[in-house]
């Protein structure tokens, strides 16, 4: 209740000041130089060729970064240690704990790119766009019970069965190289874009993992421990990832449209991004099994012969143990595709209200709905905007999005979608940031 | 074990989201697990190997062993069989040709031809017809080619002779008459023979040449040259087809060198008695279990020459002799053939009494090298020569059967002792009453007697030394049965020791891991009294024993196994992150031992590093029912052990360890203090770790 009570309270504030400023001045139809806003497709700092003004400029480039790691369950300062170099302490730990659901998920994203667009000669209205994409996607979903037995160990699970099923967890690290067009049919009353790009996904690694059914029962006093398991583990391999090399290759796509409608001032927005796969194939691991195992330790039959055994251990006699089966198989992985949609209401000269929606395939990622209230202010070429959301890797969270124009040649932004994580690290679950620029020439 | 844990761990992790390989970044976490890390249990036969037990119809245990002293091999240490290889240079001293004949028939017709106008023409005019015929005084024939090649082309004789036989079918006397023989090529006088009276009516005459020294061509010309006749007063019936019959037989022939068609002729024919020396034995009879017959021919004769080589009373298991068969190729003096063969003779059966059926090791052997007709001239020569080279050789004989005659063999060894104690590496061992066999197995169909001299056991840890103390064994001429025939069974002679006849339990109970013996053996010492029965296989052995044959009943006191391995903690993956560990040991103990677990980690040096020992706790020994003096139920004991600090680090640093268990028997009067073992008793044990352990995201 609390975190509702802050959220509708920053949303007020920045509405009043945003009806009590609002202008009459609309991106889509200002002149050639003249501050126009035009609010993004998502609340990520993605590439968004939808939301880039042109201006009178022919040629633009768009650097952007984006940073979002969520979870249902691991406070930021928990995730904060764990991909950084912390402690996590035993507060965290049950701070995670209290949040558990029966499937939790946790997700680190990470794109960065550079891309350019570039008006035809002969129409104003058709782009030509490229650019270079790093994609990062870290993602898992696991039960309340694997979390235990990783964060606390099984001690406390005797004579308990812990539940491992439909645990997974996957990363892909790509890098893109993609080119299309974009073209606006400006019916001089409502104005629509279409835009597509595709090319070429180079893997640079990629880790699938997926329990299809497992459970651990841990007798009292860790007599034994009973396993029942079946999942596999297919991976890029050993090679370190290389820009000057290719572990994998595949393909991928996005596609953008764009409605506006000038009477209500509408505009819908709609882009899918990442959409293809891609093959790992020099050097893939496919490790799998699917058995039961009834440990008591390890066996030994003459106490004095088989001591070095015993003593000296090794993984390939735990692999053995353990009906693992290794084997080099080329394998493919779906790339994590993400599909925004967003509608915006112009209020005003001034103001603007977006509600939108963001989902990403192939990944434990829930359906995220937000929205985003954001205010220009002209003079100053200058529109802050606020929003929430809830979905994705995690739950509620409210972010800032600050755009700043300097002249017709540069646009800033800045901003994140979870503020709360970085406000309030040890509470909260969600944190993210992302800046993007649109250099014009 | 610890990688065991932190495998475990890495298990759970690896199906966790968060065990990406690719981070950098350290976080860490504390965490407490606990595992089984090791199950097992040690029975009687982790002890004492399962061949070395039987097990009773009542689960007792009892121990067989055989702890071999002596395994002497009669067959290869006592008899050697020598090669018997002879070598023959054979010359042509002995080429022959046999007797040959050429007749030359000359009829009337052909003499009177021959005859000086008017003899002959008057002759040959009144054929048919009756007329006296005038004396004839000194004509000669001419020359008649006579054709030998069928017998030789050419041929110099060391000894031989022409015998000229003249047989005279004509009406009248033929007197002084000459008869030459020269070689159709070179002109040589072969023979010249005068004939004073050839009486006529078919009364041959016959004059001999010598022909040593000379050499004679298979083309020959014959020549009448001078002949003479009364004649007749009366008339006589003249028929010109009357013949003067010539008959050359040459005879004795031997020849210096001769292009010839020879003859078969044995070139080398031996046949004799070979006997070995075997310095005693006398044999009978041998059977070959490896061997051959060896063929050495080196031939510079012209023509092949066949080798027949038998040996009539060696014979295989259908009965055929050994005969072998080959022919040498033929050679020259400059370049002479060689064949070199051995013929295995493995599986043969040789009879070693001689030709006479009376000798011993001995037996018969026929060779002949010689040529064969071939119907092809051939030249051979005096110069000729063929050396040859056979006999036995590499015998080994599978059996030998016969006198063995009287020998002595005298063997000492050190060897390694009785394996049943290796394990047991200190303490004190009580055995109850044992019996321990003395066994001698004497593989020789011989009677003899056997001395041991001295008998003992080392502990080489202790370097106690107990000689075997029993008047009946030691020092004694112990007669030893001879082994039986059909079927082959070896002799054995078995004695018994005990504590009432020795010091036996003192000698096992020190452990002994070396045995020592001084001993000798007499073969036939009293001479032939089985009158050439004796014998001896290739497999024949004398071999003694002690055989261990007693019940598992012991009473113990720190008896101590020890043993030491490799440890291998990677201290690079993991480590780190372990703290403390709560050892537990679950034992169900059967036995009626209790036992005192120790283990040392030891640097690489060999320098201990700490221990663990459980605090000293002992695992029960299995209580004793006093109704019969077994076990039935199993003690639990729990011990337990925390592990950290330097105890910790010893482990991860350690190289080796040693482990120590020291049993101690238990028992309740009214039983014994010397406990029986049984099958079914069991300690069985596992070891868990309650394991705090920080995970660190580096460590994977």
């Amino acid at each position: 209740m609390r975190k509702f009570g802050l959220f509708v309270f920053l949303t007020g504030l920045v509405y009043a000041r945003t009806f009590a400023t609002a202008e009459d001045t609309v991106a889509q139809k200002s002149s050639a130089s003249a501050y126009q806003y035009v609010p993004n497709t998502s609340i990520f700092g993605v590439f968004d060729p939808l939301s880039v003004q042109m201006y009178d400029k022919k040629f633009a480039l768009i650097p952007y970064s984006d940073l979002y790691t969520a979870s249902n369950c691991f406070s930021v300062k928990f995730i904060q240690n764990f991909f950084g170099s912390g402690f996590i302490t035993d507060e965290m730990k049950d701070l995670a704990n209290s949040k558990l659901s029966d499937l939790n998920t946790i997700g680190v994203d990470f794109y960065s790119g550079l891309w350019m667009m570039m008006r035809t000669k002969d129409n104003d209205n058709a782009y030509f766009i490229a650019g270079v994409d790093y994609n990062f996607e870290e993602s898992g979903q696991f039960t309340r019970d694997l979390f235990h037995i990783v964060f606390y160990g099984n001690y406390d699970l005797q004579d308990q069965t812990a539940d491992l099923t439909d645990s997974k967890f996957s990363l892909t690290s790509v890098m893109e190289y993609k080119v299309g067009f974009m073209r606006v049919f400006d019916a001089h009353y409502n104005k629509v874009t279409f835009g597509i790009t595709g090319g070429l996904v180079q893997g640079l690694s990629g880790l699938d993992i997926k329990t299809k059914y497992g459970t651990l029962y841990t007798a009292d006093d860790g007599r034994y421990i009973d396993l029942d398991y079946d999942f596999s583990i297919k991976t890029s391999g050993e090679n370190k990832p290389s820009l000057s090399s290719f572990t994998g290759a595949g393909f991928s796509f996005d596609a953008y449209a764009q409605l506006y409608l000038q009477g209500p001032e509408i505009t819908i927005n709609a882009m899918i991004q990442d959409v293809g796969a891609v093959f790992w194939s020099n050097g893939p691991l496919k490790i799998s099994a699917d058995s039961t195992l009834h440990f008591e330790g390890i066996e030994v039959n003459n106490f004095f012969a088989a001591t070095d055994e015993t003593a000296a251990g090794n993984s390939d006699s735990l692999l053995e143990i353990l009906g693992v089966v290794k084997e080099e198989n080329v394998f493919s992985q779906a790339l994590p595709s993400r599909l925004f949609a967003s509608a915006t209401k112009k209020i005003g000269n001034d103001a603007y209200f977006t509600l939108g929606t963001h989902f990403m395939f192939n990944t434990p990622y829930k359906p995220l709905v937000f929205v985003q209230a954001g205010r220009s202010f002209t003079p100053m070429r200058f529109t802050a905007s606020v929003n929430a959301h809830t979905g994705g890797y995690g739950g509620f969270n409210v972010g800032l999005d600050l755009s700043k124009e300097f002249g017709s040649f540069l646009n800033l932004r800045i901003g994140s979608n979870s503020i709360l994580g970085v406000v309030a690290p040890d509470s909260f679950t969600g944190a993210a940031g992302y800046a993007t620029a649109v250099v014009r020439f | 074990m610890f990688r065991i844990t932190k495998g475990l761990a890495l298990l759970l992790l690896i199906v966790s989201i968060f065990s990406s390989c690719r981070r950098n970044l350290e976080s860490a976490w504390d965490t407490r697990y606990i595992t089984p890390l090791i199950t097992g249990a040690l029975t009687i036969h982790d002890l004492v190997p399962d061949s070395l037990t039987i097990i009773e119809d009542d689960n007792a245990v009892t121990l067989v062993y055989k702890s071999e002293l002596l395994d002497y091999d009669l067959a290869d240490e006592a008899i050697d069989i020598p090669d018997t290889s002879v070598t023959y240079f054979v010359s042509l001293d002995s080429l022959t040709l046999d007797d040959q004949t050429v007749t030359q028939n000359i009829s009337l017709g052909t003499l009177a031809a021959a005859l000086p106008f008017p003899y002959g023409a008057i002759i040959i005019a009144a054929n048919g017809t009756a007329i006296p015929i005038d004396p004839i005084v000194d004509v000669s024939t001419g020359i008649f080619p006579i054709d030998a090649t069928t017998f030789f082309e050419t041929a110099t004789f060391n000894q031989g002779y022409l015998d000229i036989s003249v047989k005279n079918g004509l009406p009248v006397d033929l007197t002084d008459v000459t008869i030459v023989l020269t070689n159709a090529g070179d002109g040589a006088l072969v023979a010249e023979q005068y004939f004073p009276l050839i009486p006529a009516g078919g009364v041959p005459v016959t004059q001999t040449t010598d022909l040593a020294g000379l050499t004679v061509e298979g083309h020959l010309n014959a020549q009448i040259t001078h002949l003479s006749t009364p004649g007749s007063a009366d008339p006589v019936l003249i028929d010109t087809s009357d013949l003067v019959i010539i008959d050359m037989t040459a005879r004795d022939m031997e020849l210096q060198e001769a292009v010839a068609i020879f003859p078969d002729q044995n070139l080398v024919n031996n046949a004799n008695d070979v006997q070995y020396d075997m310095g005693g034995p006398e044999f009978t009879l041998m059977g070959i279990e490896e061997g051959f017959v060896v063929i050495y021919v080196v031939n510079t004769i012209q023509d092949s020459i066949h080798i027949d080589y038998n040996i009539p009373y060696a014979t295989d298991e259908t009965g055929e002799h050994v005969h072998i068969v080959t022919t040498v190729p033929p050679g020259s003096i400059a370049s002479p053939t060689i064949v070199d063969e051995a013929f295995p003779i493995a599986g043969y059966t040789i009879d070693l009494r001689g030709s006479d059926g009376n000798s011993v090791n001995t037996f018969y052997q026929e060779f002949t090298a010689g040529i064969e007709y071939s119907g092809v001239p051939t030249f051979i020569t005096l110069d000729d020569s063929l050396k040859v080279i056979y006999g036995l050789e590499g015998i080994i004989p599978s059996e030998l059967r016969g006198y063995l005659g009287q020998y002595d063999i005298a063997a000492s060894d050190t060897v390694s002792g009785i394996s049943l104690f290796d394990q047991f590496e200190d303490g004190e061992i009580h055995f109850g009453d044992i019996n321990i066999d003395l066994a001698i197995d004497n593989g020789l169909g011989a009677g003899g007697n056997v001395v041991i001299n001295q008998l003992g056991g080392i502990n080489t840890q202790t370097g106690e030394v107990i000689y075997l103390n029993c008047p009946e064994v030691i020092g004694q001429a112990i007669p030893i049965n001879r082994a039986l025939d059909n079927p082959y069974v070896p002799g054995y002679t078995t004695i018994t020791m005990n504590s009432d006849n020795s010091n036996i339990n003192d000698l096992l109970e020190a452990f002994p891991d070396k045995l020592f013996y001084d001993v000798d053996m007499h073969v036939n010492p009293d001479g032939n009294t089985f009158n050439y029965q004796d014998f001896v296989l290739n497999t024949s052995k004398l071999n003694i024993s002690l055989n261990v044959n007693m019940p598992m009943a012991f009473s113990a006191s720190n008896l101590t196994l020890r043993d030491e391995f490799d440890v291998t903690v990677d201290a690079g993956s993991g480590t780190d992150g372990i703290g403390d560990i709560d050892l537990t040991m679950y034992a169900d103990n059967s036995f009626p031992l209790d036992a005192t677990i120790k283990l040392i980690f030891k640097d690489a040096a060999g320098n201990a590093l700490d221990s663990l020992d459980f605090n000293g706790q002992t695992i029960d020994p299995g209580e004793v029912e006093t109704t019969d003096c077994r076990v039935h139920t199993p003690t639990h004991t729990e011990m337990h052990q925390l592990i950290d600090g330097e105890l910790k680090d010893a482990i991860i640093n350690a190289t080796k360890a040693e482990v120590t268990v020291v049993f101690n028997t238990q028992s309740l009067p009214p039983c014994s203090d010397i406990v029986r073992i049984y099958s079914d008793y069991e300690l069985s044990f596992q070891l868990t770790g309650d394991i705090n352990y920080t995970f660190s995201t580096s460590d994977f």
